[in-house]
């Protein structure tokens, strides 16, 4: 082999542990040695140490969240911790209804009786105020608008199976003949069947001046 | 003579942790690392042993998990593999070293290794650096032994081309 070529392969193998460090790994590999089978005293955690680690902290974190979570269901506007009620605690519990109707309506309930807790306290100052009525007039807006889009879908679901099924309404005499007008359907229906609209923000309002 | 897995883990240690930190350390051109990695070597092989597994050739068997160690190594830095690196990035797994107690030639040595193919470079790596035997490189790579003298033999030729 050339010279050159032995010289290169001989500062290569130059690169090498010092004596210290070979001792000190071979210290910890040591010690390794002397645990019993099943246990694991190295420098590193074993598996099931880590695996201990992590469920003991993911326990801690998640009970914290939840005594975070329930204090804050008493918290009010204004107060620290009901940024995690409204942004946090809602939200998933509206996620995970299957009633999200009844769950936007008792939204703007709480958010009401809210504003009723602060004003006996003599707390309703004018920019919680603000606050509060936009909150409430938003949510309002929102859930109308939800309902309208769901009606929308459920009158094209109608008008669908209309058309699917022509003949026989016809035949059963549920619709006119060559009559598509599915209003005609929408009428026989019972009146608890009719879906009642959360108020939207004016008539809130006009509500209150009547009351005045 | 009864197998003491403990003394044979040792010897082992003492024969093979060099080797095993220069391959450690030409695949992450950083010290500490390779000595992390050497280390997990070695634990991996012990924990091995302890499951009353018995390791007929230690050289290899530890090569072989040093090997599996680098790659999981590159994966953690997110890296694909280390041809797709080389291919798409540069990417030289012998190359850049900021060592900077590494002498010079063995840095002129580095970079002309990082221009052959990973698999040139453990071959070279081998036979002139740890001093094995085209039969002993066979029992690491699991091939025959007369392909690992012709890989060899090209690995050289390419090597020089590079040098002179």
């Amino acid at each position: 082999m050339d010279q050159e070529f032995k010289q290169l392969a001989e500062s290569l193998k130059s690169i090498r542990l010092t004596s210290e460090e070979k001792q000190d790994l071979k210290r910890a590999l040591e010690v390794n040695l002397q645990t019993p089978l099943g246990g694991s005293s190295s420098p590193r955690l074993s598996f099931w140490k880590h695996y201990q680690l992590a469920a003991s902290v993911t326990l801690v974190v998640i009970l914290l969240g939840s005594t975070l979570s329930l204090a804050a269901e008493q918290a009010l506007p204004g107060d620290v911790l009901y940024p995690i009620k409204t942004k946090i605690n809602e939200p998933v519990v509206t996620l995970l209804s299957p009633k999200k109707t009844a769950r936007d309506a008792q939204i703007i309930e709480k958010r009401l009786v809210e504003a009723e807790k602060l004003d006996t306290k003599g707390k309703l100052t004018e920019p919680l105020r603000s606050a509060v009525k936009e909150t409430i007039v938003k949510q309002a807006a929102k859930t109308a608008r939800e309902e309208a889009k769901k009606q929308k879908q459920q009158d094209k679901k109608i008008e669908s199976v209309v058309e699917k099924h022509q003949k026989i309404l016809e035949k059963l005499e549920i619709i006119d003949k060559k009559d598509k007008n599915t209003d005609k359907i929408k009428t026989e229906r019972k009146p608890e069947d009719q879906r009642h609209l959360p108020e939207t923000g004016s008539e809130i309002k006009n509500k209150n001046n009547h009351k005045k | 003579m009864a197998p003491n897995p403990s003394s044979d883990f040792m010897a082992a240690y003492d024969a093979y942790a060099d080797a095993i930190f220069r391959r450690c350390y030409f695949k992450t051109s950083n010290r500490e690392q390779a000595k992390d990695l050497t280390q997990q070597v070695f634990l991996q092989a012990w924990a091995y042993v302890r499951q009353g597994k018995v390791i007929e050739n230690w050289q290899a068997f530890l090569y072989r998990v040093a090997h599996n160690l680098i790659i999981d190594w590159y994966r953690r830095k997110r890296a694909d593999s280390l041809e797709v690196l080389k291919e798409e990035r540069g990417f030289e797994p012998i190359a850049r070293n900021s060592d900077p107690s590494l002498k010079a030639e063995a840095a002129h040595a580095l970079r002309a290794l990082s221009q052959l193919s990973e698999e040139e470079q453990a071959l070279i790596t081998w036979r002139y650096v740890e001093d094995l035997s085209p039969h002993e490189i066979a029992k690491i790579v699991g091939q025959r032994e007369n392909v690992v003298s012709v890989k060899l033999h090209r690995a050289i030729k390419k090597l020089r081309e590079i040098l002179y």
